[in-house]
């Protein structure tokens, strides 16, 4: 079993909310990110589930217990640290069984689980060696192989690839992955990296200022931010929000972004929001350089042209400081400063409220 | 035009064979060339040199024809910028921009319209009044930028000049950098350790490891078509995929392979006849799919690892004892530990020497 439920959690630090009535379900078996920047409330949620921080206001439950007043030691977690933190006197292994040994395991069976699970993390070769011989991904495969080796409802990953090198963190992402799906692991990640959060996550959980900002399988977060915040925070580069104001001329719906109008028609959208102003948003991939110079080309220059290897980053600059970002193909190539036409795919086409910033739902 | 900058057999030697050993390379008027390598490659003991900073072992740097042995730092007419900007604390961003220009007793209203130029330019104008100690640390490097671009000179050396702005600046930067090399028009030569900053900015790519030049072309041409394996890993993310086998035989473009673990054959190649033993072949994530069944030009593996990655996956498969990415698109779903087979474009393909690194392509 594995089961954890957040009923509006809050969590204050005197007069400051760090955490501002979260609810929220993780299920049997399934891995979720909490994602967002530093100071979002991540971290002391995570805290809050383990015990480590005192749960301010609303309930907390891990397989259906309420756990606002249990002691870390009775929740069933076991938790994993950005900071290895392992004894620095002892082996890889003594660090490794420390968990079981405290539980007074056998002997024999300490070993046998020790060799296991050091050998899904890949670090059967380090046994017998001290934390300081290692390398710091070695170190928190140690880490993660301690926390991983006893029995718990939930695993609480803190930031745990954070300190790694890019390659480390690359590889150590995705054995994470695979032995939480093999061994069917209940887990709950803290991460400020969008890339990790969409790799390694069933759901993700996205934070700002306290607040969930929304809950979503990674296809969901990527394709349809619920806000701007969301919008910006996920995808590199991040979605293009273009400011666009509603024009109706002649019984017709245009759109004019800059000082240029396309006919909503031509754009292929198909409903666009009863407001005087918004914004569309859109992502690089999504937006096409246009030759054929159509109806719904949007006109512009190239500002920055870059080719990297697998795809090619452009920036069109429609004017006015208006600049949208376009991914495509590897093989494109375009002249700074050249003239240029873009075209917004119609089904990706996304549309935010000015003033909250919320997605515009189609009706 | 012509050869602005001329850097032939160029040695320094430092203890314990560090430093840079014969390295040459030319740079044309006005071209923006990147010289991309690993910590400890020799790039910046190159940059320094050219500098005048360092002194060389042997070799000639030549500027127009001129050799440089005897040439100051001071009246070489380059201008660097370095990775560690080192500014005045108590000075204005304003006045550290100036700094190059007030020493050189240039008059006050010039001085004022370049050092706005430039700042605007590199995206601090609207920070000059401040402190350096009042902008962050993404700022302080692009006024350590303007600092050096405010110089009149020929060359401008740039030692890593974007390397400690946070990952999406970084990003915006980059593509920006090369707005500011065609405004300016002049010959650049530009350090990184980022395959991505190479790829979009240079004319030309140098390829450094070890003190030693390993490969130079455009980016499309070390992209593509690189000279070993520590070019094919160094660029890319991920890095090509390479796969051991232990014999290959190529006949009539038709590629055969065999490892311990089984073998495949390729059709179609442009790879010379060859017959051989430890060879690598090296693909890229993003040219190859996957399928459910064995067909022609497949190799054989299964599902390690799935990623979702924007409105992608990234499948990392086990081949043999090998691990390799590909990418696909979302559509594409297999099952932990499902066998599965990557078809290979054939065209797109690379086959190294396993002992040595070096690429088998055009050899008999």
């Amino acid at each position: 079993m594995g089961q954890v439920k957040l009923d509006n959690v809050w969590k204050l630090y005197g007069t400051f909310e760090a955490v501002k009535g979260v609810s929220l379900e993780i299920h049997d078996g399934e891995f979720v990110s909490l994602l967002g920047p530093s100071g979002c409330g991540k971290t002391s949620t995570l805290r809050m589930v383990a015990g480590l921080e005192e749960i301010s206001r609303g309930n907390a439950y891990i397989d259906a217990v309420r756990i606002n007043d249990l002691d870390p030691g009775n929740r069933h977690v076991a938790m994993a640290y950005e900071s290895y933190a392992l004894y620095p006197h002892l082996t890889v292994f003594e660090n490794v069984a420390y968990p079981l040994r405290i539980r007074k395991v056998p002997d024999g069976e300490i070993t046998t689980r020790v060799n296991d699970i050091c050998a899904s993390l890949g670090i059967t070769g380090y046994l017998n060696d001290c934390p300081s011989a290692l390398s710091g991904g070695a170190q928190q495969r140690t880490g993660l192989a301690r926390a991983l080796i006893r029995p718990a409802s939930v695993y609480l990953l803190d930031e745990v690839l954070s300190h790694l090198d890019a390659t480390e963190r690359t590889m150590l992402r995705a054995e994470i992955r695979r032995i939480q799906k093999l061994m069917e692991l209940t887990a709950l990640f803290v991460t400020h990296d969008q890339l990790e959060a969409m790799a390694m996550s069933d759901r993700i959980i996205v934070m700002n200022d306290g607040e969930i900002q929304q809950i979503g399988t990674p296809e969901e977060i990527y394709d349809t931010p619920a806000n701007l915040f969301v919008a910006g925070f996920v995808g590199e580069p991040p979605m293009n929000i273009i400011s666009v104001r509603r024009v109706r001329e002649g019984g017709a719906d245009f759109l004019s972004i800059v000082d240029q109008k396309v006919a909503a028609s031509d754009l292929g959208v198909g409903w666009i929001p009863d407001l005087d102003e918004f914004f569309v948003g859109i992502r690089p991939k999504n937006v096409t350089l246009d030759t054929a110079d159509s109806a719904a080309g949007i006109r512009g220059s190239v500002h920055t042209f870059e080719m990297l290897g697998d795809h090619t980053l452009s920036s069109i600059d429609l004017g006015n400081g208006e600049v949208v970002f376009v991914v495509d193909e590897f093989d494109v190539r375009l002249g700074l400063d050249d003239a240029v036409s873009i075209v917004l795919e119609p089904d990706h086409v996304l549309f935010y409220d000015p003033t909250s910033g919320d997605l515009l739902h189609r009706p | 035009m012509g050869d602005h900058l001329q850097i032939r057999n160029l040695t320094k030697e430092y203890s314990k064979g560090k430093g840079i050993h014969d390295i040459s390379f030319s740079c044309a008027e006005g071209s923006f060339t990147v010289i991309l390598g690993p910590s400890g490659a020799g790039k910046t003991t190159t940059l320094n040199l050219i500098a005048g900073l360092l002194q060389p072992d042997g070799g000639v740097i030549e500027m127009y024809g001129h050799n440089l042995e005897r040439v100051q730092p001071g009246q070489r007419r380059v201008s660097m910028a370095f990775e560690d900007y080192a500014l005045y604390p108590t000075h204005s961003i304003f006045e550290n921009i100036a700094s190059p220009l007030r020493a050189r007793k240039v008059n006050d209203a010039t001085i004022q319209e370049k050092v706005m130029a430039i700042a605007e330019l590199v995206g601090i104008d609207k920070h000059v009044h401040k402190l350096p100690s009042q902008v962050s640390g993404g700022q302080k490097q692009r006024t350590g930028l303007a600092r050096c671009l405010v110089r009149d000179a020929d060359i401008y050396l740039l030692d890593e000049p974007i390397a400690h702005l946070d990952a999406k600046l970084r990003h915006r930067m980059r593509g920006e950098f090369k707005r500011i090399h065609k405004e300016l028009g002049k010959t650049m030569v530009y350090v990184s350790h980022d395959y991505r900053e190479a790829l979009a900015l240079a004319d030309t790519v140098v390829i450094m490891d070890g003190g030693h030049i390993v490969q130079i072309g455009t980016p499309d041409e070390v992209f593509s078509k690189p000279r070993n394996t520590f070019v094919a890993t160094l660029l890319g993310d991920p890095p090509m995929n390479l796969v051991p086998f232990d014999t290959v035989n190529v006949s009539g473009g038709t590629l055969e392979m065999v490892s311990s673990v089984g073998c495949s054959a390729i059709s179609g190649t442009a790879f010379p006849d060859m017959e051989r033993g430890d060879t690598q072949l090296g693909f890229r994530d993003f040219t190859v799919e996957l399928a459910a069944d064995a067909s022609d030009n497949t190799i054989a593996g299964s599902v390690y690892v799935v990623e979702p990655i924007e409105d992608q996956r990234v499948y990392t498969i086990t081949v043999g004892d090998h691990r390799v990415k590909v990418r696909t698109d979302r559509s594409v779903q297999f099952d932990l530990n499902a066998p599965v087979h990557i078809r290979l474009n054939p065209q797109k393909i690379h086959l190294f020497d396993t002992q040595t690194g070096e690429s088998l392509e055009g050899r008999g």
